[in-house]
């Protein structure tokens, strides 16, 4: 125990395919099946609208900025079905703390979205990577950056917001029937989902493929593997938050920041640009 | 044309099926579905005569941003209204609603 | 023919199939909260739509928005119906002959409009760029007014749910 392998997360993701399949007796057979793929797909569509380098986008979406959000909205349909399929008690009150999450979150993933918009004048993700060719947004519109990327956190529902999949408190909570391949399906489309949403921090405030003497795509790379790396570490250090709590700071504290960063990023335009 | 002739056609099917449910529908949420799929029913009708007949006039969407606005208005006010009778009776079906006592 | 025409109208074809079976499937299913799950699949079909009618902006919004309400109508579903698991196999439906008449007749009636009316040449649309752009400027400029009272009254729908929804103090 203890030693970091690099076929750790292979061989257990493997052992996981290997493993008997339980299926609760009286669970909605629909929304069981069908609410791990719709994670993964949810994150998937979202990936699409992200460019890796000035070419290489899936699909160029004259909305794009705008799309990630819309994509990112299906993570709460699948995690509701998942609540709500097995029929569980512990999933399903796993389903609804994320409900509590998303109406704290959902609002500090667009604003900040919006700010950023602002600055590149178009929802086009390129033009959004191009807009920070100058300055990138995390250090031109900080408060932005940071709510942003805690309103990720939640989206994925990393530690400290994750509550629906809670492995102390419920009991693995959303997640806790399934069994074999089907887990395996849903852990998949939850690291998807963490990668793209670190992969849209980077692309809306790090400047996605800017930087001197490497190519686009490394750059791209680095920079989303570094913000990933930092929302599965940064909460291993924080004690695990009742959507109560998010909920409050959420509306009362994140909120009024976010429409002040709105203002602010404004007058900047306005004033220097 | 074919195209507004069949986003129309879909229109007008979603309307009758919500006109159904609003109608048949003894439960308020199920009402309320009901009213949701008669305005996508005409969103979808608004969409479509923007885009076919008068694409240049960008009041059309306006229109559509407007009625999706209703949508939402619709259901946070409806919600609250069904959690107050919730409260009070301890059901939200509208055939006891007839009078206006409580 | 272009591609696009042969295109368009199979794609608002499949998403109008999609939306109305949806549709169809939130009244016909017993179980509550598959019902506001298939109202919500019957929304995005419909913001499916949207984006093959060539309205980008709205169909990306309808898709976001849908989602989130539907969801949302789940809960509340869950909350205040009395069989949500529709385990018990209740009909929940009154008069139900007088709506499916008027039902029937509504849409048939829509459709007499629909084929009977010359509806004349049909336009070319702006790219998606453009009307987001072009978007904002209506509503900048022109439509200032309507949107800033659809402001006013989101304001006051939500102070006005907050106040009926919250539980009297006892004082």
């Amino acid at each position: 125990m203890g030693r970091m392998s690099i076929t750790g997360p292979l061989a257990s993701g493997a052992a996981m395919l290997g493993r008997e399949s339980f299926v609760p007796k009286r669970r909605d057979r629909v929304f069981f099946e069908v609410a791990p793929p719709l994670l993964l797909v949810s994150a998937l569509l979202a990936a699409a609208v992200l460019p890796l380098s000035p070419g290489l986008i899936v699909a160029d979406l004259a909305t794009g900025a705008l799309f990630v959000n819309a994509a990112l909205a299906y993570v709460m349909v699948a995690l509701l079905m998942a609540g709500w399929a097995p029929n569980g008690a512990y999933a399903m009150v796993g389903g609804f703390r994320f409900l509590g999450q998303l109406v704290a979150y959902s609002m500090l993933i667009v604003m900040p979205i919006t700010a950023v918009a602002m600055r590149a004048e178009s929802l086009v993700t390129t033009e959004v990577v191009e807009s920070q060719a100058a300055l990138p947004n995390a250090i031109y519109q900080p408060i932005g950056f940071v709510l942003f990327l805690l309103a990720g956190m939640a989206v994925c529902f990393l530690p400290p917001f994750d509550l629906p999949t809670a492995p102390g408190e419920l009991a693995g909570g959303v997640e806790a029937e399934y069994t074999g391949w089907r887990l395996a399906v849903f852990r998949l489309a939850r690291l998807v989902l963490v990668v793209t949403v670190a992969a849209a921090v980077s692309v809306f405030y790090l400047g996605g493929w800017l930087g001197p003497v490497f190519p686009p795509w490394a750059w791209s790379a680095a920079k989303t593997l570094a913000v990933a790396a930092l929302m599965l570490l940064a909460g291993r250090y924080v004690p695990r938050l009742r959507e109560t709590h998010v909920l409050e700071w959420g509306w009362k504290v994140g909120i009024p920041l976010a429409l002040l960063n709105i203002f602010v990023v404004g007058v900047m335009i306005l004033v220097v640009g | 044309m074919t195209t507004l002739m069949a986003a129309l056609v879909v229109g007008a099917i979603l309307f009758g099926i919500g006109l159904y449910g609003a109608l048949s529908q003894t439960n308020l949420v199920m009402i309320m579905m009901g009213v949701e799929l008669m305005l996508g029913a005409a969103m979808v009708n608004l969409v479509a005569f923007w885009r076919f007949l008068h694409p240049e006039i960008y009041a059309g969407q306006m229109f559509v941003l407007i009625v999706m606005t209703v949508m939402a208005l619709e259901m946070a006010v409806g919600f609250a209204i069904a959690t107050g009778r919730f409260r009070a009776k301890g059901s939200v079906e509208m055939e006891e609603a007839g009078d206006l006592r409580g | 023919m272009s591609a696009s025409e042969i295109f368009q109208p199979f794609f608002v074809g499949i998403f109008g199939l999609a939306a109305i079976w949806f549709g169809v499937v939130v009244f016909r299913t017993s179980s509550m909260v598959r019902s506001a799950l298939a109202l919500l699949f019957s929304m995005t079909a419909i913001g499916a739509m949207f984006l093959a009618m060539e309205a980008e902006f709205l169909g990306v919004l309808q898709i976001m928005m849908m989602a989130t309400e539907m969801a949302i109508m789940a809960i509340f579903m869950v909350m205040y119906m009395m069989d949500p698991g529709g385990m018990e196999g209740m009909d929940m439906t009154h008069q139900k002959y007088a709506s499916i008449f008027a039902g029937i007749l509504a849409t048939l009636g829509i459709l007499a409009v629909v084929f009977l009316v010359e509806w004349g040449p049909v336009a070319e649309a702006a790219h998606p760029e453009e009307q987001t752009r072009m978007l904002g400027i209506e509503i900048m400029e022109r439509s200032m007014l309507i949107f800033e009272t659809a402001g006013v009254t989101i304001l006051t729908a939500m102070i006005a749910a907050t106040a009926i929804a919250i539980e009297r103090r006892k004082s």
